[in-house]
Formats: C-alpha cells, sequence, structure tokens
C-alpha cells in the first residue's frame, strides 16, 4: 500500500538496519516461544519487559507485526507500540503520530482475515489508544480524514473483511473513550472526562449511523442468501456496536461553549472517587432495577423512527423463522446482538422523548413489545421446546426486555401495551400465563434445567415487583379486576406446585439448605415477591390460605392416634405459614407495619367480622397454635420445625394484627398519586370498614386479649416442651417474645395475665426448666420480662416488678461471693454454667432499662458489684466468664449513665476503676502458650472480644459528660472527672492495641469513635500523656487516615481536627497546647522528627490532592485541615510552594496558584474557628479540589 | 504426667464425680466437655436434624486440652453431656535457670521449681520469643538460654503500630504495670 512505502521511509531500508530488526525479531520471537514452558518463563518475561521498555522500539515492532509468523510476538510488538508511544510521546512529530496510527489501521484493513483474531483486536485498540492520546492536539481537519477513511471501511467500500475491521477499531474506539474502561496514559483524570465529553458530542450519533448502514446492507445480503458467512459477521458486529454505543454512560449535561470548546458540566461526585469505582455509584447497580439508557433527544430520530426499529425486528424474525445460523440459531451471534440491541431499545428513557404526556415512549414500547411477544408467546410450547433440548436465551433475553419495559410504564400502560392484539388480552395476562407457565415446569425439573428456570422466574417476578411497587409513588395504582385475575392464577399456580414439592420433600434426610443464613433469606426474598403477588388479588388469595391451612390443620388432627404418618401434612403447614406470614403482614425491623392497604380494603362478605379473608386466614393459623398446646399433640406430632413456623408467623403477625394502636382512630393518610385523590377517598372509605372487622377480631376491646393469653401460652410451651431445640428457642427468644413485649398497650394486658406471671415467677425463683436455656437465650428472656413492666402504670410498680425479677440473681450471686471454698466450689462446671446464665440475665435486663425501671436497675446493679468483683478475680482464667461479665457492665453502664446523680455516678465510677484495674492486673503482660495453634488462636480471638468489651465501656462512661450539663450547677456532689476514668482505660488498651488487632472492623470503628470524641472533649488531657503513649496514638491516627471504611476515615478526620483546634486556641491564648508534641524532635540518630500537627498537614494535603476518596469526606476534611493550616503557616506555604514548582506547564501552575489563593482568600475567610468561618472554607475546599484534582492526579 | 492420668472413665465413682452433666443444646463453643473420655475445648458446634420433621443434634469438634488432638462427637441436643472440671493455674514467671529448669511463684507466695521449659521447639521458640519482647522492659534475666536459637527459628520483628522493634525505641510507661503482672502461664491442668 502507499502509505505503508512513505512509512518505510522513515527508516531508510539499509541492509545494516534491516540485520538488526530480523535480530530483535528472532529475540522477541524467542522469548515468546520461552513464555509458554513454566521452566523457561522467567527469563522469557524478562527480556520481553525490557523490549518493551527499550527506547524508540517502534520500528522493530514494525517489522515485527509485518515479517513475524508468530502470533505471539505480534502481539507483543503490538503493546510495545501501545507503551512506547505513551511514553515517548512528546518525542514523536506530529507527522510520525499521525502515520503510526494510520499505520495501525491499515495494518489490519489489509490482514483482516488473517487467523490470530486477537493480535488483529491488539492492533485496533493501539489505534484507538494513540488517537485518543493526540485527540485534543489533534485539529478537527485531521481526525474528518482520519475518520472519513474508517467510514469507507465501515460502510463496506474496501470489502466485507475492511468492513469488519472498522467496526471494530469503533469498538475499541468507544471502549477507550469511556473511562471505565480507558486504558492508563498518565494523563490527568480532566483529560479523560474532555475526550468522553467530546466523543459523545461529536461522534457518537455518526458511529451510530455507520453502524446501522453497514448492518443493514450486510443483512440485505445475508438474509437474501446472497452473502457468505462474512456478511453475517459484519451485520453481527454492527449490531454489537450499536448496543454497545447505547451502554454508553451518556451524561446528556455538555453544553457546547463560545469557540466551539465543550463545557464539561461539572458534576461533584465526579471529580472524586476514581473512575474505578464509578460502577458503585448508587443508582447503576446492576440486579436492582434496570436503569433507563438516556441519551438526550439529539438522539431521537436515529433511535425513535419506527422505520429503524421495525428493522432490527423484522431482521430478527427473518432469523428466527429461517433458523438462520443452524440448529443452534438462538445462541448465534448473530441472534445473540439482534435481542441485545433490542433490549437496548426497550431501555430508552429521559428526555430522548419529547414531553406528550408519553404518547411517544409508549408507541415506541408498544412497537418493541409486538415484536418481542412472539419470544414469550404461547409459554406452553416455549418451554417444551425448551425442554427437548432447544436454547433457553431467546426467553430470557425475552424476559429482559419486558423487565425493561415494566420499570418504564405503569401496570395499566403496561397492560395496555398489548392490548390492540386480541390474543392476548393484555400484557399482564401474557406475564402472567408466562411466569405460572414457568412455575410448573419448575416441579420436577432435572438439575440443570433449574438454572435457567430460577433465573426466569427470578425475573418475572422481579417485573411483577417493578409492576406493583414502582419506586415511583405516583405510578403506584391498583391493578385494573382484569390484572388482579391474572395476578390470582400465578399466586394459585404457585401455592399448587409448591405444595406439591412440600410434600415431595417431607421426608428429606436435612434441611440443611435452609437452615444457613444465605438460605433463609433467598427463601425470604422469593416469599415476599410472590407475596405481593398475592396481596393484589386478595380477595382470591387470602381465602385460598385460609381453606388450606385449616384443611391441612384438619388432617393432622386426624393422625392423632398413630394411623397415619403426619410428616407430609406438616411440611405442608411449614410452607403454609410462612407464605401466610409474607401475605399477610411485611417485615417490621423494629418498626410496626400497618396492614397492607389491599388487605385492610377487603371487606367481609356479611356482617360478621369472623368472615373477614384475613381474620379467618388467622384464625386458621390460631387454631393449629392451640392444638400446639394439647400435650398429647405435642408429644406425638408437633415436630420442632412445625413449631418453628407457628412462632415464626405469630411473631410476624403480632406487630401488625395485635391491638392496633391506631384502631379507633381515622384512616391514617398514605401516601398516593396527586392524580388519584378522587380515589383516594374511596379507597379509604372502604378500607376503614375492613379494618373495622380486623379491630373487632384482633383489637383490645375485640378478640385481642384471648388471642394474647394462647399467644404467651405457645411462646411458654415452645421454649419449655421441645428441649435441646436450639432454632425454635432461639425464633421463641429472639422474635416472638420480643414481638409480644414491643408495645406498650400490649404490656399492659400482659403483665395482668397470670399466665405471664407464672413465666416472670418461674424466672425469678431459678426454676430448672428455664435454667436449662442456652446463655444467650436467658439474656433475650430476661430482656422480654423487663421490658414488658414497661405496661405497668405507676413508676413504683415498675420498680419493684423488675426488682422482684432480678433480686434473687443479685442474691445468689452475692451467696456465692461470699463462700469460703469459692475458689474450688466456683471451678464446678455447674456452678460456671449457673454463673454466666445469671450474668446474662442481668445483662438482658440492663438491656431493657427503661426510664421507669431504670431505678430498680440500678439498685440490683450496685448490689451485685462487690460480688462481681470478688468473681473477677476468681474466674480470671475462665474468659468465658470474663467476657460476659464486662459484657454485663458495659451494657448496665450504657443504660445507667443518662439518668444518673452525681453521687450514683460516683458510685458507678469507682466500680468501674476498680474493674479495669482488677482486669488489667490479670490480663496484662498475660502470656500463654499452647499445645495446639487453633487453640491458641481461640484465646486471641478472647482477647480481641475483651477488649472490645473495654472500648464500649469506655465510650459509654465518657458519653456521661455529654449528656448532662446541668450536674454542675447543684453542685451538692463533686461530679468525678469522667476524663480520668477514661483515661486510665485509654492507658490500659493503648499498649493492648495493635495494627493488627486494627484490622477486626468493627474494633476498629469502636477505636476511633473513642479516640475521635476522646481528643474533642478532653484534648488536654490526651496532651498530658506521655510522648510514647502519644505516639502511639498519632502512629494509628496515621493508620487511620489511610482506611478504606468510610466511617474510619471520618472519625480520624474528627479526631485531627479537635487536636489541631485544641492546639491553636490554646496557642491564641498563650497557652502551650499540645507543648512537646507540637515541637520538632531531634532523635538520637539526628534525624529530625517533624512535629504531629506538622506531620499531619503533610499527610492532608497528599491525601486532599493525591488519593481517592468519597466526596462525603470533603467537609470533614476541611474542617481538619483549616485548624492544621493555622498551626503550621509556614509548613502550608512551604507546601504549596513546591506543588507549584512541581508543574512545569503555565496554563496549570497559572490555574493552580489562583487555586491556591482563592482557597486562603475566597469567600472571606478569616484566621478564626468559629463556625461561619469554617463554613466557608469548606465551600472554598470543594471548588479548590474540583478545579485542581482534575489536572494533578494522573491516570 | 502421663496422658492416661487425664482419663474418664464415666460415671466410675459416684461420690466424686469429675464431670458434670450438662444438656448438649447449651454447651457453646470454647467450653470443655468429655469427648472419648478425654477432657476437650469445643471449637465447633453445630447442629443438624435426623430428617426435616426429626429432633436436633449436636456435632461437637473438640481438641484434648493435653495432647492437642482433634475429637468429635454427635449428641441428641436434649440428651446430656459430661462436662470436665478444668482448673487452669497462672504462675508468675521469676527466674530461667541454667538447665532449662523454670522458677515460678505461685498465689500462695511459694515457689515452685520442678517444671522445665517446654522442650518442643515451637513451644520454646514461643516461649522465649514472648520473653524476648520483654527482655529490655524488664530486664530479665535470661541467663545462658541461648536466644540467638530462638532469634533465628521465629520471626522477631514484633512490632508496635508497625515500627520496627528498634533498640531506641523507648519503653512505654504502660510497661510498668506490665513488670507487675507479668505472667507465665505454663498452664497446669487438673482433671
Amino acid at each position: 500500500m502507499g502509505m505503508e512505502h512513505t512509512l518505510l521511509q522513515g527508516t531508510p531500508p539499509s541492509s545494516a538496519n534491516h540485520e538488526r530488526l530480523h535480530a530483535t525479531m528472532q529475540a522477541v520471537e524467542q522469548a515468546c516461544v520461552a513464555l509458554q514452558a513454566a521452566s523457561t518463563r522467567v527469563v522469557a518475561e524478562a527480556s520481553l519487559l525490557v523490549f518493551r521498555r527499550s527506547s524508540q522500539p517502534i520500528p522493530a515492532c514494525r517489522y515485527i507485526l509485518e515479517h513475524s509468523s508468530v502470533a505471539v510476538a505480534r502481539f507483543q510488538a503490538a503493546a510495545t507500540i501501545q507503551e512506547s508511544a505513551i511514553r515517548e510521546w512528546a518525542l514523536l512529530s506530529p507527522e510520525d503520530k499521525d502515520n503510526l496510527r494510520i499505520y495501525c489501521l491499515h495494518y489490519v484493513i489489509s490482514r483482516a482475515e488473517a487467523p490470530e483474531a486477537y493480535v488483529q483486536a491488539k492492533v485496533l485498540s493501539v489505534a484507538a489508544v494513540l488517537l485518543k492520546r493526540g485527540w485534543l492536539d489533534s485539529v478537527a481537519t485531521e481526525k474528518e480524514a482520519f475518520f472519513n477513511e474508517v467510514r469507507q471501511a465501515v460502510l463496506g467500500s474496501q470489502g466485507v473483511a475492511a468492513q469488519r475491521s472498522g467496526i471494530s477499531f469503533l469498538e475499541s474506539l468507544v471502549s477507550e473513550f469511556s473511562p471505565s474502561t480507558a486504558s492508563v496514559m498518565g494523563l490527568p483524570a480532566e483529560f479523560h472526562e474532555h475526550c468522553r465529553a467530546s466523543l459523545e458530542l461529536d461522534y457518537l450519533q455518526q458511529f451510530y449511523s455507520w453502524a446501522q448502514d453497514a448492518a443493514v446492507s450486510a443483512a440485505g445480503k445475508a438474509l437474501q442468501g446472497l452473502g457468505n458467512f462474512h456478511e453475517v459477521n459484519v451485520c453481527a458486529c454492527a449490531l454489537r456496536l450499536m448496543s454497545q454505543i447505547l451502554n454508553w454512560e451518556f451524561q446528556g449535561t455538555l453544553i457546547r461553549g463560545a469557540g466551539g470548546i465543550i463545557v464539561v458540566g461539572k458534576n461533584r461526585a465526579s471529580s472524586f472517587s476514581s473512575y474505578i469505582n464509578r460502577e458503585s455509584v448508587p443508582g447503576k447497580r446492576s440486579g436492582d432495577h434496570i436503569s433507563p439508557v438516556q441519551p438526550g433527544p439529539a438522539w431521537h430520530d436515529l433511535l425513535l423512527s419506527p422505520q429503524r426499529v421495525a428493522w432490527v425486528l423484522d431482521l430478527y424474525s427473518h432469523i428466527r423463522q429461517q433458523g438462520f445460523g443452524g440448529a443452534n440459531w438462538m445462541d448465534d451471534p448473530l441472534a445473540v446482538s439482534a435481542r441485545q440491541l433490542v433490549i437496548q431499545l426497550c431501555s430508552l428513557g429521559g428526555n430522548i422523548f419529547p414531553t406528550d404526556g408519553a404518547t411517544t415512549q409508549e408507541l415506541h414500547l408498544q412497537r418493541l413489545l409486538l415484536g418481542i411477544a412472539c419470544w414469550l408467546d404461547p409459554p406452553e410450547v416455549i418451554t417444551h421446546t425448551i425442554q427437548s433440548s432447544s436454547s433457553e436465551s431467546e426467553v430470557l433475553d425475552g424476559c429482559r426486555a419486558l423487565l425493561s419495559i415494566a420499570s418504564l410504564s405503569s401496570p395499566s400502560s403496561f397492560d395496555q401495551l398489548l392490548k390492540p392484539v386480541p390474543r392476548f388480552m393484555g400484557t399482564l395476562n401474557l406475564l402472567a400465563s408466562l411466569t405460572c407457565e414457568v412455575i410448573k415446569t419448575r416441579v420436577g425439573a432435572p438439575g440443570e434445567e433449574r438454572i435457567w428456570i430460577e433465573e426466569a422466574l427470578d425475573m418475572l417476578l422481579d417485573i411483577w415487583t417493578v409492576l406493583l411497587q414502582p419506586a415511583d409513588f405516583s405510578k403506584r395504582l391498583p391493578l385494573s379486576s382484569s390484572g388482579a385475575d391474572a395476578a390470582a392464577a400465578v399466586f394459585q399456580t404457585y401455592v399448587e406446585f409448591e405444595l406439591r414439592v412440600a410434600m415431595a420433600s417431607a421426608h428429606d434426610e436435612d434441611d440443611a439448605r435452609e437452615e444457613t443464613l444465605a438460605g433463609i433469606e433467598a427463601r425470604d426474598e422469593r416469599l415476599s415477591a410472590i407475596a405481593l403477588v398475592a396481596r393484589a388479588a386478595p380477595a382470591v388469595t387470602v381465602p385460598l390460605l385460609a381453606a388450606l391451612l385449616s384443611e391441612r390443620c384438619a388432617k393432622l388432627a386426624q393422625c392423632i392416634g398413630g394411623n397415619a404418618d403426619p410428616t407430609a401434612t406438616m411440611e405442608e403447614l411449614h410452607w403454609l405459614l410462612l407464605t401466610s406470614g409474607h401475605v399477610l403482614a411485611d417485615s417490621g425491623d423494629g418498626e410496626t407495619p400497618l396492614v397492607p392497604e389491599t388487605i385492610s380494603a377487603l371487606r367481609p362478605n356479611t356482617s360478621n367480622s369472623a368472615d373477614h379473608p384475613a381474620v379467618r386466614l388467622s384464625s386458621a393459623a390460631m387454631e393449629l397454635a392451640h392444638q400446639s398446646l394439647n400435650v398429647h399433640t405435642q408429644s406425638e406430632i408437633f415436630s420442632p420445625r412445625l413449631m418453628e413456623a407457628v412462632v415464626w408467623f405469630f411473631a410476624r403477625w403480632v406487630n401488625t394484627y395485635l391491638m392496633p394502636v391506631d384502631a379507633g382512630r381515622g384512616p391514617s393518610s398514605t401516601p398516593s398519586g396527586h392524580d388519584g385523590d378522587q380515589q383516594h377517598s374511596t379507597v379509604t372509605g372502604i378500607q376503614f370498614e375492613g379494618r373495622d372487622a380486623l379491630v373487632i377480631a384482633f383489637g383490645k376491646e375485640g378478640g385481642g386479649k384471648a388471642i394474647l393469653e394462647i399467644l404467651v401460652h405457645v411462646a411458654v410451651t415452645a421454649l419449655t416442651a421441645w428441649p435441646g431445640e436450639v432454632h425454635l428457642q432461639e425464633l421463641v427468644c429472639l422474635q416472638f417474645l420480643p414481638a409480644l413485649v414491643r408495645r406498650r398497650n400490649i404490656c399492659a394486658e400482659l403483665v395482668t395475665m397470670d399466665v405471664w406471671q407464672k413465666l416472670a415467677n418461674a424466672f425469678a425463683v431459678q426454676d430448672q426448666i428455664l435454667l436449662s436455656l442456652s446463655t444467650p437465650f436467658q439474656r433475650a428472656l430476661s430482656e422480654s420480662l423487663c421490658r414488658s413492666a414497661a405496661g405497668l402504670t405507676t413508676g413504683d410498680a415498675t420498680n419493684q416488678y423488675v426488682r422482684d425479677l432480678l433480686a434473687p440473681i443479685a442474691a445468689s450471686l452475692e451467696g456465692f461471693s461470699k463462700r469460703n471454698d469459692l475458689q474450688v466450689f466456683a471451678q464446678h462446671p455447674d456452678i460456671i454454667l449457673k454463673v454466666s446464665c445469671l450474668l446474662e440475665r442481668l445483662r438482658g435486663a440492663a438491656r431493657a432499662t427503661l426510664p421507669r425501671s431504670q431505678k430498680a436497675v440500678f439498685e440490683v446493679g450496685a448490689m451485685v458489684m462487690e460480688p462481681l468483683l470478688v468473681l473477677l478475680r476468681t474466674y480470671k482464667n475462665q474468659s468465658s466468664v470474663v467476657y460476659r461479665l464486662l459484657k454485663y457492665v458495659v451494657d448496665w453502664v450504657d443504660g445507667q449513665v443518662a439518668f444518673l446523680e452525681p453521687k450514683d455516678t460516683v458510685v458507678m465510677f469507682s466500680f468501674c476503676v476498680r474493674l479495669l484495674e482488677i482486669y488489667s492486673a490479670h490480663n496484662i503482660g498475660k502470656v500463654s502458650i499452647s499445645a495446639s495453634a487453633s487453640l491458641l488462636s481461640e484465646s486471641q480471638t478472647e482477647n480481641y472480644k475483651d477488649l472490645r468489651a473495654l472500648l464500649q465501656l469506655l465510650i459509654n462512661l465518657s458519653s456521661k459528660d455529654l449528656i448532662d450539663f446541668a450536674c454542675d450547677a447543684n453542685g451538692e456532689v463533686e461530679n468525678p472527672d469522667v476524663a480520668q476514668v477514661v483515661y486510665l482505660g485509654l492507658h490500659i488498651i493503648t499498649p493492648l492495641m495493635s495494627v493488627d488487632l486494627l484490622k477486626y472492623p468493627k474494633l476498629c470503628r469502636q477505636y476511633f469513635t473513642l479516640l475521635a470524641h476522646l481528643l474533642e472533649v478532653y484534648p488536654e488531657k490526651v496532651a498530658k500523656l506521655s510522648p510514647e503513649g502519644f505516639s502511639c496514638i498519632v502512629s494509628t491516627l496515621d493508620f487511620g487516615l489511610r482506611h478504606q471504611d468510610l466511617e474510619v476515615v471520618n472519625m480520624t478526620l474528627t479526631a485531627l481536627n479537635a487536636l489541631a483546634f485544641f492546639h491553636y486556641q490554646a496557642i491564641c491564648k498563650g497557652q502551650e497546647g499540645l507543648g512537646l508534641h507540637a515541637d520538632m524532635v531531634q532523635g538520637s540518630n539526628n534525624v529530625i522528627k517533624e512535629g504531629v500537627l506538622a506531620h499531619f498537614l503533610r499527610s492532608m494535603m497528599q491525601f486532599l490532592l493525591f488519593e481517592d476518596y468519597s466526596n462525603e469526606l470533603v467537609e470533614p476534611a476541611a474542617d481538619a485541615l483549616l485548624p492544621l493550616i493555622l498551626c503550621c503557616t509556614s509548613l502550608y506555604q512551604r507546601l504549596t510552594q513546591e506543588l507549584l514548582e512541581g508543574q512545569q506547564n503555565m496554563v496549570m501552575h497559572g490555574r493552580l496558584a489562583l487555586a491556591f489563593h482563592n482557597l486562603s482568600t475566597a469567600n472571606r475567610v478569616s484566621t478564626s474557628l468559629d463556625r461561619t468561618n469554617r463554613r466557608r472554607f469548606r465551600q472554598n475546599l470543594y471548588v479548590f479540589l474540583s478545579e485542581v484534582r482534575g489536572f494533578l492526579r494522573t491516570r | 504426667m502421663s496422658d492416661d492420668d487425664h482419663h474418664f472413665e464415666s460415671k466410675a465413682d459416684a461420690g466424686a464425680s469429675k464431670t458434670f452433666p450438662q444438656q448438649a443444646g447449651t454447651i457453646q463453643k470454647n467450653s470443655h466437655i468429655v469427648i472419648k473420655q478425654r477432657p476437650c475445648k469445643v471449637v465447633e458446634v453445630s447442629t443438624s436434624k435426623t430428617g426435616k420433621h426429626g429432633h436436633a443434634k449436636c456435632h461437637f469438634v473438640g481438641i484434648d486440652i493435653f495432647t492437642g488432638k482433634k475429637l468429635e462427637d454427635i449428641v441428641p441436643s436434649s440428651h446430656n453431656c459430661d462436662v470436665p472440671e478444668v482448673v487452669r493455674t497462672d504462675y508468675q514467671l521469676i527466674d530461667i535457670s541454667e538447665d532449662g529448669f523454670v522458677s515460678l511463684l505461685t498465689d500462695s507466695g511459694i515457689t515452685k521449681d520442678d517444671l522445665r521449659l517446654p522442650t518442643d521447639e515451637l513451644l520454646l521458640n514461643q516461649a522465649l520469643l514472648t520473653l524476648l519482647v520483654f527482655w529490655r522492659y524488664l530486664r530479665l534475666r535470661l541467663r545462658d538460654c541461648d536466644y540467638e536459637t530462638a532469634q533465628s527459628g521465629g520471626d522477631l520483628s514484633l512490632n508496635f503500630f508497625g515500627k520496627p522493634n528498634r533498640a531506641e525505641w523507648p519503653v512505654p510507661d504502660s510497661f510498668h504495670c506490665v513488670l507487675e503482672s507479668l505472667t507465665f502461664p505454663h498452664a497446669i491442668y487438673k482433671a
């Protein structure tokens, strides 16, 4: 080619030169071959690296590309061109650069049919990199010329093979310009940003239409049977390029400023986080709702014109009808990329559509949906063909497209899209029949098929969720009656087939899969999705569940006497209870979930409230619970697993239905669409009626009390009648009982009930059955019992109730501690167990401290102080007891600290000091050696847990100062010096902390919370630390500043702020502030160590300017930076000077200087540290960073 | 002590039982249990069921506290297990003599001189290493012990906050309390 000729002129073809090049080629080839063998790899790698880094290797690379027969060598040559061109960019003349680009392009076009595609792809990506590197320097005409050539290739004027190469080049170009896939160039981030903007604004549409033209012509030939496989290939490539372009992260906010310069909208977030992390920006989460493709209005004609959309769909239906690509046509690249493009078109959104009340959008979606429908319809046939070894990719893609469409439209408009075709009777109908079919196929499907079925079902349920619960409230409207019918059909099918599965799996060996947390979460997620579908048609689904539940319940009753095996029925009941729980109520997560709107809108058929479907379903479950109370049924048939389901169901149900607090009051306002006012009032009218029925059935005045009594019976039975069933006990203690005592109005009923009082009594007298629960459940039980005291009306009664519960525990512990034979006696395992149980009970009670019961909890706490100290000494080698003891004190202090009077505070603080002293006397400096490595690591874990408990204790203690300012005013008793306590604690803890320990995230957070707090509140105490202690803190702060956890960095910054703030203020007042710590120190070997503040100023500047961090950190960083600058002005000036001198480019130099100037002067920033000034400085820093980081940081 | 000293014949002498019954479901990780008549520390507990609607069983993995051997057991969770009484005594280290015996101080103030430094190389290194860390601070006389071997055998670059353990690294204040409370628990298990 002519071009190559001119290129060769650059390197005179003397024979000596030729030989040299040939020798290089042989060396590279040898290295490439050697790379394959493990023994020679290291040497080969080293020599290739030398080649890559050699000076001006481009002629050699070209020689290799043209002459070598070793493909890997050609690949290495291409890679070397890229690396060296970027490195020696400044040395290349503009002509060289231009030639090199064109050389790469021509190289590929002229060898498009060469077998090793990866070499060609690499050369193309090199061309793309070269083009991007010179993008901002090259003149428009140069680019025009270059792209003209590309265009010729893409449109096919140079042959089919060249056409393919042209398209591939555009692919590499687009991915090179997209910041998340860009290669490293050592250039400022701003450069990458500009290139991206320029491409989006000026070229992307052109590329798209070229690709489209190429696809149209190639497809025309291919489908008429004129073309060979090349045409098909070109068409597939072009389609792939089109969907790649639609995948671009469109900014849409680009404006062309004066003189053709593109103004990049300054997006604050984008200037801080790294490009690699861009994927984690909220709203771009995959798996969540699909985020729409938003290319902006300019793309309207290109993407939305009916002919173009129709063309893609026609193309695909041709492929489909003719089975183009052989038996496996569905997974042929052409079909795959065509479908991919259709899905992308389905996800178009944003202002590409004109504001015409979504008409254009609906037409567009309708057009697409009509084309897609045949992928999914008729469902029976499709699943059948897939089962007979056809591919499932089409139906999955169909679901994806449907999901995109659903997330862009409301339920009714979604349904309307397919209305014009009578066969479908609406989109929801199609969706429902497809869902049903997938559910049916799922049962009994062999393992490998289940994978796609599960994926399809997940996606279909996602579609339902998107339709029924869109994030946008204005779209949240109830389904039409036909839609409700469709939903009901789906749910009925689901129930029918899942029950079969349950029955079949009842005798399975193990439920290990379900026992894992992930397994339970996956199950709950599936069930809550299906529950949404059920709630869309409650009039059908709730009665269905009620009928099934009571029928199976009756069946279970018949099994008594041993005539039949109840296992299958129990498994069915288990499933029904879980599903009913999800349908009837949401999980509260600590809040009170209301009755789902559609269920409360249901009306009983008769005036009898018991006829309300939700009431009937609940009563059926209640009936089952009642059966479990019967001693015979219990032992004979009720399995622990079934009981778990009963307990789980009611734990969830109680929050929503039992004695609702807002009963009797008017309907609470629910958020609803602005256009739904009319509808709103009618809906709530009905709702009120439905809610009345629920209130009569479960309210305080209605059947609520009786139900509550049964439920308490159920809880006690579940706790005691299945000894050793840990999962069941866990559900009762951690979910059911807490749910019962969560609301005060229920507690008020509870405390009057005999059965609850009996439970409390058994607890207080340390009944053996309750003591046989394992220790965490002791805590939970005690917590629930103490919490129920909230139901008592007067403070005295509450305190008396709690005292009655806890005083026996205190007495027991005191009894133990006063024994003469304590040392021997205490080591008996049963005594250790008992002490552990009692400590856990105390801890549970401490966690349940209420404002009204605080006095009693404190009294009991004060009673056990001495015994606890004795026990701490006695059990110094039983780390589990020590840990429980510490945790109790932590929780007790936490509960009490807000309420205490000064004299009580003294008591508490002196107790804590003694506790810390005893603990440190027995544990610091303790060295364990053990025969077993795993036992040793266990003991380290125990140390770590103790340390966390101690940190928490210090945090709790130090929060006292924040809570009461008022105490000092009274001045009767001197408030004990919190700082002194915390200082002592810190003294104990700092030597135990190590960088290794700080790698535990929880410990790390706690430590930095404490540190930040201490430095804020007691900087003067910290300043008094010894140099070693202080340097410990400094090095942990250094560690914290570089931590990955946002919160840790934030707290570190708070701590730094406090430190510098204190010092600056002290200096201003003429005090010494941090004193020695802030001064420069001359180390023993004459190394001058900077003062801490100077040290931190340096690292802060480094951090802010050159590292990646979230923009949330800018504010705390500004707060820390300002006092640091004020403390060390001279160093700050030196640092800025260094930065300025390092900037070669005059323009950048000017910008940097101006930015620094503005940082310290703009916005009337002064040298004070008051709030307004700090706020101004924050703004300045924001401006400064978004101005400067773009070109300081390189990539 | 030979290994035979720590065997438990379950309920052999009813009068002074060395073990106590405890429900399997309540035994947690890090507590002690008798497995195959050996006292073990539980390092892992998991539960499983005999069929979906069956009863729970506990699966224990324990480590023999004397031999370090791993032992396993499966017990229905409502049944009782034997729990051994384990007494651990810590002694304060006073001295190490030339022949490798250590001098220890008991709680009652009497010295105990009949224990050797561990002979197992790993354990010895562990012990010496730990002592060396405190060496300068404590001015502990580690007379003719060959701590060069320890140095070559183990990694001595123990760090305090990433700082190399240099000679000029000063003695932290907090180590003064270490001086008072340093214990050297050559753990003695009494069954």
